[in-house]
């Protein structure tokens, strides 16, 4: 009874505005977003899209999510990733083909650090299915011999994939999510959307800028934190991807681990960084750089930054909360803390 | 987490029907204020006059109690041997939104002129802990429980999927103890056996999930064992139900204790040396200059499985709260997450966030409740409204869901009677596509039918090997709707008929499932003629 009157008194309230405020809402619809939830890839999803043709293209955007999902999911029985796993090898589709690609391409580019073919290790450690354990020394040193790209022959004209070694298994993890984003800014166009973003599990990617005109406003995530933002970035058409050691991890015996791998050690990277936010306009790289860079640590990450420069920039978060920012962003980020801005080397 | 809304004195107004529906705090008599360490003040006047029992010199008491997070101090004032008035002197560290909700204890005690009164549900240890420090203060009896540890912070919270680390001694008293928890489906019990201070076995004895899901949670009984220690991870794909487990057993290890000790609570899961934590620790909200009325303002938006709701409070032009009132099918785990969001206006005092990465959950739906609420305050400061009467207030606008006894137009009543008037029953296999993952069920629907219109879709509910607790949410989405989709329900009577229903989104097969039970019906339900 009484959670019914507090009801009635919500609504109340509800309507004395509802009322009111109706002529200006019709008005405006055009510049109502579309937003759709949807949980996939083993993590929450929002997509948003501004005018006129805004809900097909959020229903066409979540089709989409759906269909890579199903195409890229390890767990999957059904997925082609998987079926490649299993046999060691095969035929790829088209988007997998892609995504081979750029991962070898990245791959080489951040000198192993992004590894696409680390999934043996991730199973040991439990990443995979939520079992977590702490692998023993001597069963990691056997795994890492399986976790080399190299040992990935990839037949592009036959769109074919096989392993040179048994055991070997490959995750898009790392890659899929920001890909994914990437597809739906694809589709966003296709339907002549101006203004849209979406959120993958923390992905976030952005088309144009707001319907007025202004730039979205996307905050970073405090690793040490959940209630606090490192800071907020304004940006158009950009991905911004943050990876960190504190969403996923388990802890064993009073030490923390968590699931971004170092390819060379087999361990969780110590790195000395605890967020890395990379911005790019392509949301595929941006997705395999926030962990790369993750394990290369502050220094090797602002290096390899100034060979890719034109390519993004970069937040980074040490762990004794010092943050640095590359100079391209360094204006459109606003922060409480006091900001490093690393600055190009010409 | 949860931690930026102890500090605040939030001015909290209770809304009733028939009322103005947002009071001035001046003329605030019946409920004055809320939870703070400082000072608070909670009157409630002795309004009816049951006749006195107390065996009491007239005078002021004063006792305290154990509340959810710290003690509760009371003053009770007796007079002609009745409780004249119960005045809550100071929380420790009770949440606000759960101890206001508790104050309602004191009403009831002092118009039952007795201590033996129900706790709020909900508030279950604050409303406790009023009750206790009320005896204390009145017979002297000593509130013995202990404070919740950190472990409780998800034991008041239903179901949370989010474990935090608790500290614990890790010797315990030989013995059997039994712990309760929430797991996904509700109550979930578990014995665990103490043999030479250490945790011998566990058992879960009463669960209300999925039987697939206690089986994958199981795993972590083994984990808390061989660990001896319940700060480890839930297990994942089983996260409520394992959750639930962890807090059922640290329920009962909580009785198996060596020491009676009260726990500051240790919510951080970061174990940084040298984490400054510099915003957390924030006590005073910034002043703000918003250009709002004091006042509690709600506002709702769509979170993952339904609405949230939240209530902003502005005080002195600042967002000096933001409660999450009322959510409909969202787990606890994105309810933290809303919690971090909601925090986070406070600190900012604006909602100019599109977006945070590297956040896994989307704070949309909440920032949309807190818009909203902020939409109306906006509203309220330019149209002056407390000057309106109640009565208009009360007019159902457009935006309300059709009543179920709404009738459509005239003119399409057919000459004719089509059905047969009746209550049917119907029952549809609702079986996932490819990319659903669930088992397939049975849902069944009654649905009446009378003078040709469909006047109630009732008993909504799922069935069979395949139906799981889960699915109900999916259920009640597809029947009822969110506040911007419309459900099959309302769209079935509102159309009289099955034709054009948009379906749920998030709750397809649900919501197809329940439009062909009800086009079964309507087909069963056709007279013979007109079926020839």
């Amino acid at each position: 009874m009484k959670k019914q009157i507090f009801v009635f008194a919500i609504i109340t309230v509800f309507c004395l505005f509802a009322a009111g405020c109706q002529k200006k809402e019709e008005s405006a619809s055009a510049k109502e977003p579309v937003s759709q939830d949807i949980f996939a890839m083993d993590t929450y999803m929002t997509v948003t899209a501004y005018g006129d043709a805004a809900k097909d293209a959020v229903s066409d955007a979540v089709l989409e999510i759906e269909r890579l999902d199903g195409l890229l999911s390890t767990g999957n029985e059904e997925s082609e990733v998987y079926a490649l796993n299993a046999a060691g090898g095969g035929n790829i589709s088209e988007d997998t083909a892609y995504l081979l690609e750029r991962s070898l391409e990245i791959w080489k580019d951040t000198e192993g650090k992004f590894e696409i073919a680390i999934y043996p290790l991730m199973e040991a450690w439990g990443f995979a299915d939520g079992n977590y354990k702490v692998p023993s020394a001597e069963s990691l040193q056997r795994l890492l011999t399986l976790a080399d790209s190299a040992d990935i022959i990839f037949d592009e004209k036959n769109a074919a994939v096989s392993f040179k070694k048994e055991g070997m298994k490959i995750d898009f993890g790392g890659i899929a999510k920001g890909y994914t984003s990437a597809r739906i800014m694809d589709i966003f166009r296709e339907h002549g959307i101006t203004s849209g973003m979406v959120s993958l599990g923390g992905n976030v990617q952005v088309m144009g800028s707001k319907p007025d005109g202004s730039l979205w406003r996307v905050a970073i995530q405090n690793p040490s934190d959940t209630g606090a933002y490192l800071g907020v970035l304004e940006t158009k058409d950009r991905a911004v991807i943050t990876s960190g050691g504190y969403e996923r991890y388990f802890e064993q015996d009073g030490v923390a681990y968590h699931h971004i791998l170092d390819p060379a050690t087999g361990y969780p990277a110590d790195s000395g960084l605890t967020s890395v936010t990379i911005v790019s306009a392509d949301g595929t790289l941006a997705d395999a750089l926030s962990t790369s860079l993750f394990i290369m640590g502050r220094e090797r990450a602002l290096n390899y930054w100034q060979d890719h420069s034109d390519e993004f920039d970069t937040i980074l978060m040490e762990e004794d909360g010092t943050l640095y920012v590359t100079e391209g962003i360094a204006e459109q980020f606003t922060s409480e803390a006091e900001v490093n801005v690393i600055k190009r080397q010409s | 987490m949860g931690i930026t809304l102890k500090n605040y004195t939030p001015q909290v107004y209770e809304v009733k029907a028939g009322q103005t529906a947002i009071e001035e705090p001046g003329n605030h008599s019946e409920e004055e204020d809320a939870a703070g360490e400082t000072e608070t003040e909670t009157e409630s006047e002795a309004k009816t006059a049951a006749k006195g029992s107390f065996d009491l010199k007239d005078g002021v008491y004063q006792g305290e109690g154990q509340g959810f997070g710290g003690k509760i101090k009371v003053s009770v004032e007796i007079k002609d041997k009745k409780i004249a008035k119960i005045t809550v002197d100071s929380v420790e560290a009770d949440d606000p939104a759960f101890f206001n909700r508790a104050k309602e204890v004191i009403e009831r005690m002092i118009s039952a002129q007795s201590l033996d009164v129900d706790v709020v549900s909900g508030a279950t240890y604050s409303s406790r802990g009023i009750i206790n420090a009320v005896k204390n203060a009145l017979t002297g009896q000593k509130d013995t429980s202990a404070a919740q540890n950190a472990g409780g912070a998800a034991a008041q919270a239903a179901g949370s999927g989010k474990v935090d680390k608790v500290k614990e001694s890790g010797t315990y008293k030989d013995g059997t103890y039994y712990g309760k928890g929430t797991g996904f489906g509700g109550t979930l019990k578990v014995k665990v056996v103490i043999k030479n201070g250490k945790i011998k076995s566990i058992k879960i004895t009463e669960h209300n999930d999925g039987s697939n899901y206690i089986q994958k949670a199981s795993a972590i009984l083994d984990k808390i064992i061989s660990a001896q220690s319940t700060n480890v991870d839930t297990i994942s794909g089983a996260t409520y139900s394992s959750a639930g487990i962890v807090e059922a057993v640290r329920d009962a290890l909580d009785q198996a204790k060596t020491t009676k000790k009260k726990n500051k609570t240790n919510n951080k899961k970061n174990n940084n040396k040298k984490d400054k934590d510099n915003n957390n620790n924030q006590s005073a909200t910034p002043a703000g200059s918003l250009p709002y009325k004091d006042g509690v303002y709600y506002g709702t938006g769509e979170g993952y499985m339904g609405d949230i709701t939240v209530a902003v409070v502005i005080q002195n032009k600042t967002i000096t709260a933001i409660l999450i009132t009322e959510t409909d099918g969202d787990g606890q785990e994105f309810l933290d997450k809303a919690r971090a969001v909601a925090d986070n206006v406070v600190k900012q005092q604006n909602t100019n966030v599109d977006l945070v990465s590297g956040a896994t959950y989307s704070s949309r739906g909440i920032l949309e409740a807190i818009k909203n609420a902020l939409a109306q305050a906006a509203g309220d400061s330019e149209g002056g409204k407390e000057t309106e009467k109640p009565s208009e207030t009360e007019k159902p606008s457009e935006t309300e869901k059709p009543s179920e006894t709404e009738k459509p137009s005239e003119t399409e009543k057919p000459a004719v009677s089509i059905y047969l008037d009746g209550e049917y029953t119907a029952s549809v296999l609702c079986s996932p596509d490819a990319d659903e993952d669930f088992d397939a069920y049975t849902l069944s629907a009654k649905v009446t039918i009378q003078g040709d219109k469909i006047v109630s879709i009732t008993d909504i509910a799922g069935s069979g090997d395949g139906y799981m607790q889960e699915d109900s949410i999916y259920i009640n989405r597809a029947a009822d709707g969110t506040k911007k989709i419309k459900g099959i329900v309302a769209q079935i009577l509102e159309k009289n008929g099955t034709d054009q229903i948009d379906i749920v989104s998030g709750a397809t097969c649900s919501s197809n499932a329940l439009i062909d039970a009800c086009r079964q019906v309507l087909e069963s339900a056709k007279r013979p003629e007109e079926a020839k």
